[in-house]
């Protein structure tokens, strides 16, 4: 009896693990269609406002497509993507961060879209802000077309916070000494709340005012040969910001940013609950949460600079690009066209919740989007103004990793007020000498 | 008796307090699930949620389908599992108790394999993978996992050679050949190395993120380490409310697992006391 329920229970076991192999086997391999474009993003582009409007135009306009949009962690994309290529399974079109686009570039991912963007009546070159479309343009050949125009530096306000303590509001002309002093007047120590707060990680909140200070990491952002980032003008503007956080206290300071889990997170969330009557942020912040900022009624100027004639301010950004890889680079080209152009922006904008979307790199979208109604904040033309001042990061294959290995080891101890300025920068200038003649 | 409870209690002691430290960070974790945004990252931290809320699991399964890739998950370990048990062990009992030639340097040679990484085999895998149309298919998780391993196949061929030959040649001399002698006398023996093998197995499917990471591309097919990693990495901030939900229910199941499987634990450790 024993023996037959053992021998029933090792047959159960093998019927069992047999038919789960062969459900799996049955369940079927989605056909080919005829007509699909897959697309690659680091973000779920297809759960961004505007998207079912947008899918309904170009299947109107195009046919019936099947479209994919295949989402993989930031971190993750790029091995990926190289993966995926190498086994030749890569997508159609992919959208690209302006700081790896350089390594993209090198591997020759991407398709030349010049021709196509000669051709294409009502979407050229010349429509997109020069400084952006730069960033993705090599030797005269573009590889990547810019999806949104968001410098870091915009400066969000809480007016009622102002009127409250009887400070001046802010202006487009402020300069630092102007923020500085507001930031002062509006932290309560008390209250623990802070005049500032920036929005970003560590290191761009840094090169907020490493820029529009007035100086730069590198002597060429576009074909960095030599490192400038222990400049005179790069140690008095990393002294301004870490006075601001250890002297003065109106701005949060490095190790509470960093307890809270970060100041691109928890600004926002300091900002949007009173304890931080002004923001330094992109557009996106607003964008992702639109009712929070309409309901503090939110303001914005272009963020202060030390010096009013030597505006710059830093940006990064999206491009979508079309993969070398690719069986579909003409229908790939149609999609993006109406993505990122007019139509594409029309049908976000009917979708979105207040008005909110991110800015285009498009300038007929721009300029459209500039007509339309929002109420989330009350203008975004500090936003296009700012958009004439722009700076990428410098266009090196590896400026994450040099980032992590020059940068970020000594730049904590240095805002912390544990290290000094000088010494910091000159050791971070040492290295990325060193990387850059490698 | 003075120094036996004395040494009871300082034993005792470190135990709870390294027991303790081992679970500060689960309990964290549930904590925070539990937690509103703002009271996440509150300083001094508070241990426990001022307001609890659910907020964060119904999140949970609106930002991603969260119970599809529960399920796929589940579904894809289990079957990794039982294929690695069943065709581990076969490959354990040739290596064990089949005499060939060559019998021990082919043994080496597979497990020379171990010394492989992940990454080298990545791209000649997907290749294999697309080429039988297993791009963003369960098949495409399984079949490159589920034919055995060498791990698992050493370990359990480790465990049968303590099996003493003389219950095989009496089986032999009532006329078994291997396929009996491997089913009825041999699994039933090794089922303590049986469940820690499935037991490693399981933790270590259910937590693969690489593999998933490259084969799958529709948030429908992803598992959940694939899922969560979502969660974790969006360039535009991490909601770690929703996150450490996702985690405390991805690792539920692996608690479950242990908690079945340890009595099976302790018998391997009385079996190979015993021998």
């Amino acid at each position: 009896m024993k023996s037959v329920v053992s021998k029933l229970g090792l047959a159960r076991a093998a019927c069992t693990i047999s038919a789960m192999a062969i459900a799996t086997l049955v369940v079927p391999v989605p056909a080919q269609s005829a007509e699909k474009l897959v697309i690659a993003s680091f973000y779920p582009v297809d759960k961004v406002s505007g998207w079912d409007g947008l899918m309904k135009a170009v299947k109107a306009k195009y046919g019936d497509i099947d479209i994919e949009i295949q989402v993989t962690p930031f971190d993750q994309y790029l091995p990926k993507l190289l993966s995926q290529i190498a086994g030749g399974d890569a997508p159609d079109i992919a959208a690209v961060e302006n700081t790896p686009f350089p390594q993209f570039a090198a591997r020759k991912l991407l398709e030349d879209l010049t021709p196509y963007l000669e051709k294409t009546k009502d979407f050229n070159a010349n429509e997109f802000f020069p400084s952006l479309l730069d960033r993705y343009t090599i030797d005269g050949k573009v590889y990547g077309i810019p999806y949104d125009a968001q410098p870091f530096g915009l400066l969000f306000y809480n007016p009622k916070a102002f009127t409250d303590a009887g400070v001046k509001a802010p202006t487009n002309d402020w300069t630092w000494e102007d923020m500085r002093k507001a930031a002062a007047a509006l932290t309560n120590a008390d209250k623990q709340t802070y005049g500032l707060c920036l929005s970003n990680n560590d290191i761009n909140n840094w090169q907020y005012f490493l820029y529009s200070g007035g100086a730069g990491y590198v002597n060429d952002p576009k074909a960095p040969t030599k490192s400038e980032i222990n400049s005179a003008a790069a140690m008095e503007s990393s002294q301004f910001y870490v006075d601001l956080m250890n002297k003065d206290k109106s701005v949060p300071s490095f190790n509470t940013m960093t307890a809270l889990g970060g100041a691109d997170q928890n600004c926002p969330n300091l900002f949007l609950h009173g304890k931080a009557a002004m923001m330094l942020a992109g557009a996106w912040k607003s964008v992702e949460n639109p009712q929070a900022f309409a309901d503090l009624g939110v303001k914005v100027v272009m963020g202060p600079v030390k010096d009013l004639s030597k505006r710059v301010y830093p940006t990064g950004g999206t491009a979508y690009a079309i993969l070398r890889s690719s069986n579909n680079k003409e229908l790939a080209w149609k999609f993006i066209t109406e993505f990122l152009g007019k139509a594409g922006y029309e049908a976000a904008y009917s979708e979105a919740k207040l008005g909110a979307i991110y800015p285009p790199a498009y300038k007929p979208s721009f300029d459209w989007y500039a007509k339309q109604k929002i109420t989330f904040v009350d203008t975004l033309q500090p936003n296009a103004d700012m958009l004439n001042y722009v700076r990428f990061a410098p266009y090196t294959q590896n400026w994450a990793e040099l980032q992590s290995k020059c940068i970020t080891p000594n730049l904590a101890s240095m805002l912390q007020g544990e290290a000094d300025v000088k010494p910091t920068l000159d050791a971070m200038s040492q290295c990325i000498d060193g990387s850059l003649a490698n | 008796m003075h120094r036996l409870t004395l040494r009871a209690v300082l034993v005792h002691t470190a135990l709870i307090i390294g027991s303790a430290s081992a679970l500060m960070p689960l309990f964290w974790m549930i904590s925070i699930s539990f937690k509103l945004p703002q009271d996440i990252f509150t300083m001094p931290p508070s241990w426990l949620p001022e307001t609890v809320t659910f907020e964060n699991y119904q999140k949970l399964f609106s930002s991603i389908p969260f119970a599809r890739q529960f399920l796929n998950t589940l579904g894809v370990t289990t079957v990794i599992v039982a294929g690695q048990l069943l065709f581990s062990s076969m490959g354990a009992y040739a290596f064990a108790r089949m005499r060939f030639p060559g019998r021990e340097h082919l043994f080496m040679v597979f497990l020379a394999t171990m010394m492989v990484p992940q990454v080298v085999t990545l791209i000649p895998t997907f290749i294999i993978i697309r080429t039988f149309g297993w791009v963003n298919h369960y098949m495409g998780l399984i079949a490159p996992y589920a034919l055995g391993s060498a791990v698992a196949t050493f370990m359990l061929r480790q465990f049968m050679l303590t099996i003493p030959v003389e219950l095989e040649e009496a089986a032999r001399m009532d006329g078994a050949g291997h396929l009996t002698i491997f089913f009825r006398i041999i699994l039933p023996l090794v089922r303590p190395a049986l469940a820690v093998v499935g037991v490693f197995a399981f933790v270590f499917f259910w937590n693969d993120f690489l593999w998933p990471q490259v084969v799958i591309n529709s948030e429908q097919m992803k598992t959940l380490t694939v899922g969560i990693a979502g969660l974790a990495s969006s360039v535009y901030g991490t909601d770690w409310g929703v996150l450490m939900a996702g985690a405390t229910l991805t690792v539920l199941p692996l608690i479950v697992v242990f908690l079945v499987a340890q009595r099976y634990f302790i018998e391997g450790i009385q079996i190979t006391g015993l021998k």
